[in-house]
């Protein structure tokens, strides 16, 4: 059995590795003064959240009501650390493929009944009946089976190990939900969290109020919690600034300036989101390692940064795992704009005379368009003509995303190694176009079966230098996220995910 | 009664308009690519989830079949479920409507008299520095769009000198004074999209209508001014009157930029929402209801030109 001291000695590595991301909080303050009770809170989201059943919730409003209303059994902070919420323990065997997690007692749903490991088996079971159809059946790690030991004691079975299960249990997919109101979850919801649904009108609010019953005592702090939708940018400033909300979820770069006023705080973040150059490997010219590696010293990745982001970006190094993650680790040789290299790579590949692509992107996420149109400047003077195209998010996902050999995309990013990795560059993963490199393979397999933290990041080392020399995408930079509060609000944690968590959050004086 | 008859026709012509949106509606969310599914799920979906999840919302079945059953569900009254909002439709679409009506309703009341005045008094005082203040006020107006004076209201009287909110959405909480200051920018922004054409429109109608012998009469038998103004007016406002019938439709589908930018959760919001996530039976729904509405306009201006002209008989 692997003890719950080494769990948690495994859990300690990963947080001093972590600890070096800077992350800035919000409530920096919470620990010199005591909370205050009470206060309505009101953030400000450009879009409305269409469901609140955590199962099928894919958006950054959805995941804050469901956060709200519900508990995980486990809470990934901001640093990527595993905290125990409706779980008070957990162990796994020494092959890693059976977890026990033990449950809280004396838990209550919003509607009076008590917690039980019942709830935490239907919880999973529906997400992972393929008939429900819900995105998260393959998101919530390799469960095979979960079965109730007792009342409070849940088992895992798991199809292969999984080291990473525990951060799993803690995405915004498996909130724990009631078994007995299977049929209430989308329209009178129930949870355990520390708020109650009081009103849902999407388009307009979504409004929550203080559960008395919550079982961590005292929190949560306000007495109501309120989601508004404007979708208008200046609407939203002006309302920040004003007073009559008290935060707002995303801050584009060219309003920042507008917030730089006293009485409100600007938050930004290192986030694991990036912005690839996606080309299918098994089509030509992509399918020559040279004309990949061209490609990527095309990048003027500082000028990128500038141009698209402000500033408000990392350099990447065409492959997933952000420099904040406990897991990366350098690549060599650096990708530095360079014609002259890129140049003799396209000769070497038979595209001396130049190169003719397409590269399809859309005008409705952030710094995509812009990206691609840099690029297509960048790349010119190697001769590489690129035509750019330009379509609806809807459009992209329905017939660009993975149907086109070059393509930029958007990806917000995971919380777990294994989800950085595995999904986008595995042969036959979820995100993964047509790559496939056997020596990835067994690097990710191993790595994500590994419980060792020091032998983990090792075989992780190996496969994102794999990835950056041979891998199918360029990945200039990582995005920063940043939101705005009032400055008398504290307690809550801005988080690389983009995950609000009410639980702490306060108002100052 | 014959006027009756001509209303029940025009209603029953509706009703014919209101079945071809229905289906030119439905035909045309048919081609856009992409379904409810692939929005729900996003880019991180399998197949086997799109699959599941298509066959649970009865996406799989052949598109006449689903339109069969909406269409005879709309006419017993069960107007569907919304897709996304995993609710029945007819309570969002209704409520959304009431909102809208309660926003362009203002901005009729307030921009129609306002523009009626303004037309007139441009007319009486003709090729004068009133006249001229009035068109080129009113041309500004015209020239920005809704999307421009809505965002430059809210820097300025919102950010700049926090006089007025910058959100109208609509809270339960608040006080009724509150609430009324919240319609301020939204029902300003429209005023200024609708004045242009209705002023112009009177102010043209009303110096032909001087011209006309018939005023020339009335001031020649000696009719007090004012009285010779209502007189020439009554006959320069049937053009004015389209203009509004026009206008009602405009507000009730094209409100939806004065809507998004105010966070105002009317008929337009739902439009856009439904149609970004094709969510069909709300799209078609909501694009039923502002046809209905506008066909309606429409019939309501006739029924105000034969008052105003008892020429006209139908």
């Amino acid at each position: 059995m692997l003890s719950r001291r080494r769990l948690l000695q495994y859990g300690a590595a990963t947080a001093a590795a972590a600890a070096l991301q800077p992350v800035t909080l919000a409530g920096s303050g919470a620990a010199s003064a005591a909370p205050k009770r009470g206060g309505t809170l009101k953030i400000a989201w450009a879009s409305s959240p269409l469901s609140i059943d955590p199962a099928y919730a894919v958006s950054g409003d959805e995941y804050m009501i469901t956060a709200a209303i519900y508990d995980n059994l486990t809470r990934v902070d901001e640093k990527f650390v595993v905290h125990p919420q409706l779980a008070s323990g957990w162990s796994s065997n020494a092959h890693g493929d059976v977890w026990t997690f033990n449950l809280r007692r004396g838990v209550k749903f919003h509607h009076g009944r008590e917690l039980n490991a019942r709830d935490v088996v239907f919880t999973f079971e529906r997400i992972l009946d393929p008939k429900n159809g819900s995105p998260a059946r393959t998101s919530v790690g390799p469960i095979d089976k979960i079965e109730a030991a007792d009342d409070y004691t849940v088992r895992f079975r798991l199809s292969i190990p999984y080291a990473d299960l525990p951060i799993s249990l803690g995405t915004t997919y498996a909130r724990i939900l009631p078994a007995d109101r299977a049929a209430l979850i989308k329209t009178a919801p129930s949870g355990t969290g520390p708020f109650r649904l009081a009103e849902f009108r999407p388009g307009a609010y979504t409004r929550m109020v203080r559960f008395q019953n919550y079982w961590d005592p005292g929190r949560p702090y306000l007495d109501e919690l309120w989601e508004v939708n404007m979708p208008a940018m200046a609407a939203q400033v002006a309302a920040l600034t004003g007073g009559s909300v008290h935060a707002m979820f995303e801050v584009p770069a060219s309003y920042m300036p507008a917030l730089q006023t006293p009485g409100v705080s600007v938050v930004s973040v290192k986030s694991p989101g990036f912005q690839p150059l996606t080309m299918n490997n098994a089509e030509k010219p992509f399918n020559d390692v040279r004309v990949r590696q061209a490609l990527k010293y095309l990048v003027d990745r500082d000028a990128l940064i500038k141009a698209v982001w402000q500033g408000h970006a990392s350099t990447g190094e065409d492959h997933s795992v952000p420099s904040f993650s406990p897991y990366y680790a350098a690549t060599t040789p650096t990708h530095t704009y360079d014609v002259a290299k890129a140049k003799s790579l396209l000769a070497e590949a038979g595209y001396g005379s130049g190169l003719n692509i397409e590269l399809w992107t859309s005008n409705e996420r952030v710094g995509l368009q812009e990206l691609a149109v840099a690029y297509q400047q960048m790349a010119a003077p190697a001769g590489v003509k690129i035509d750019v195209k330009n379509v609806p998010w809807s459009v992209h996902v329905a017939t660009v995303y993975k149907k086109k050999p070059f393509y930029a995309n958007n990806w917000f990013g995971r919380a777990s190694i294994d989800e950085t990795l595995y999904p986008y560059f595995r042969t036959g993963g979820g995100f993964n176009d047509a790559y496939s490199n056997k020596d990835v393979d067994t690097l990710l397999d191993t790595g994500r079966a590994t419980t060792d933290f020091k032998k983990r990041k090792e075989f992780y080392a190996r496969a994102e230098q794999v990835i950056h020399v041979d891998g199918p995408w360029v990945v200039p930079y990582f995005t920063m996220y940043t939101a705005a509060m009032r400055s008398n609000v504290k307690g809550v944690a801005v988080h690389p995910l983009r995950w609000w968590d009410f639980r702490e959050a306060y108002f100052e004086g | 009664m014959r006027s009756l008859g001509f209303i029940a026709r025009r209603l029953g012509a509706l009703a014919v308009v209101l079945a071809v949106v229905s289906v030119l509606v439905f035909a045309v969310v048919q081609l856009l690519p992409g379904d409810v599914a692939t929005e729900i799920l996003g880019t991180s979906a399998t197949p086997e989830d799109l699959a599941a999840l298509r066959l649970k919302l009865g996406l799989t079945r052949p598109a006449p079949v689903r339109y069969a059953e909406w269409i005879g569900g709309v006419v017993r009254g069960d107007w569907g479920q919304s897709l996304l909002y995993q609710m029945p439709v007819r309570p969002l679409v209704l409520e959304g409507l009431g909102r809208s009506a309660v926003l362009a309703g203002l901005a009729l009341l307030i921009a129609v008299p306002l523009s009626i005045g303004l037309g007139v008094v441009a007319a009486l005082r003709r090729d004068r520095p009133l006249d001229h203040a009035i068109s080129t006020l009113t041309l500004i107006a015209l020239s920005l769009p809704e999307f421009v004076w809505g965002t430059l209201l809210i820097l300025l009287l919102a950010y700049r000198f926090r006089i007025f909110p910058p959100s109208s959405m609509v809270d339960p909480q608040a006080s009724l004074a509150s609430q009324a200051a919240r319609f301020v920018l939204p029902v300003l922004t429209l005023i200024l999209a609708l004045l242009a054409q209705m002023t112009r429109m009177t102010r043209a109608s009303m110096i032909d209508a001087i011209r006309q012998p018939f005023t020339e009469a009335a001031r020649l038998r000696g009719l007090r001014p004012r009285r010779v103004v209502a007189h020439a007016l009554r006959n320069a406002l049937l053009p004015t009157v389209g203009i509004v019938a026009l206008n009602v439709g405009f507000l009730l589908g094209g409100i939806v930029i004065v809507e998004t930018i105010f966070s105002y959760p009317g008929l337009g919001r739902l439009l856009v929402d439904s149609v970004n996530h094709r969510d069909v039976p709300m799209l078609q729904m909501a694009t039923l209801v502002v046809a209905s509405a506008y066909g309606l306009a429409n019939l309501g201006a006739d029924i105000v030109y034969a008052y105003l002209d008892p020429r006209i008989r139908y």
